[in-house]
């Protein structure tokens, strides 16, 4: 099952074509994902980026071995009015629901799903801290949602490269040097463009 | 999701049935008629362009106003919704505010 994906030999549901491709130094096949983007898999499929103050949640059903990881940061805004605070919070809404979404068509359980959370962190000292933004909403949700969260590394200075592993739920979170910072947080402004992309938000009437 | 949307649709004076996925809704829809269907594309036991296709084959629901919500920016799905007579698409995340003048639209 797939939505416009390089398939795998597994079932895999992700947005436009995440690449799959064998890594050969892990032995395995890995989704190499980016800002705004998700990917969600039945099988041994690794899922990896590299998180600046974006968040990644990794999400699965624990028993059946199915779950994927996201990769998202909510908007950054010039002031702070509840308003704004609602309409970033949407983008971050519809990062995790894509990606439950994706596990639960591939077959994993609302009741059973269990949470892991990274990244978040604090790219520049002298910067609203948009880190520690995206860590708070990605908590919020998952109180709020009622999902298990069984661990979370989030904030500090360094870039992180993280893979998770959904078939058994290992997730490695390796930290960069902080001189990387600017290298991945430009990569992650990538995001702020597409999510100011003509589509979300737009209305069709047939 | 969901919440988000009935509370917009609950403040702005619109009377919210709401139902867990798409098999309720076409038995909650079956039951006591609505004037507005907003569906979403993923739902749990049957998704939003079945339930579109479901609606549509009922007499009641020949005319009403069915829109529906989706992350997928997908041109093949969105031509299966107006295929299937669905009056509006729209992509998430949206505005509430884009919710609420697209339904003062389709509610003639």
């Amino acid at each position: 099952m797939s939505s416009g994906t390089a398939e795998s030999a597994f079932g895999s549901t992700s947005d436009r074509g995440v690449r799959v491709v064998w890594d050969p130094g892990l032995k395995a096949e890995v989704a190499r994902i980016l800002p705004g983007e998700y990917y969600a898999t039945t099988g041994e499929v690794i899922v990896s980026t590299v998180l600046g103050s974006c968040v990644s949640a990794c999400i699965r059903d624990p028993e059946r071995g199915i779950g994927g990881m996201n990769h998202f940061m909510l908007p950054s805004q010039s002031s702070h009015s509840a308003q704004e605070d609602a309409a970033a919070a949407r983008y971050g809404l519809a990062a995790m629901e894509q990606l439950i979404n994706a596990v639960l068509k591939l077959g994993g359980r609302r009741g059973k799903l269990e949470v892991k959370l990274t990244g978040g962190g604090r790219m520049f000292a002298n910067r609203m801290d948009i880190g520690q933004r995206n860590a708070e909403f990605a908590l919020d949700f998952v109180a709020n949602e009622g999902l298990r969260l069984i661990s979370h590394d989030l904030g500090g200075e360094n870039p992180r490269r993280v893979l998770y592993y959904p078939a058994s739920g290992r997730l490695r979170v390796q930290k960069m040097p902080v001189i990387e910072s600017r290298r991945v947080e430009a990569e992650e402004r990538q995001l702020v463009d597409r999510l100011r992309e003509p589509e979300a938000g737009s209305v069709e009437l047939f | 999701m969901r919440a988000l949307v009935a509370a917009t649709l609950a403040e702005a004076g619109y009377k919210v049935v709401q139902a867990e996925d798409g098999v309720q809704a076409l038995e909650i829809a079956k039951k006591e008629p609505v004037r507005l269907v907003v569906a979403d594309v993923n739902m749990p036991r049957m998704d939003g362009l079945t339930l579109l296709k479901h609606l549509r084959g009922l007499a009641a629901y020949k005319f009403t106003p069915i829109l529906i919500l989706t992350t997928e920016i997908s041109a093949e799905k969105k031509a299966v919704a107006k295929s299937a007579g669905a009056t509006g698409w729209l992509v998430k995340p949206f505005d509430p505010q884009t919710l609420l003048s697209t339904i003062k639209r389709v509610i003639k």
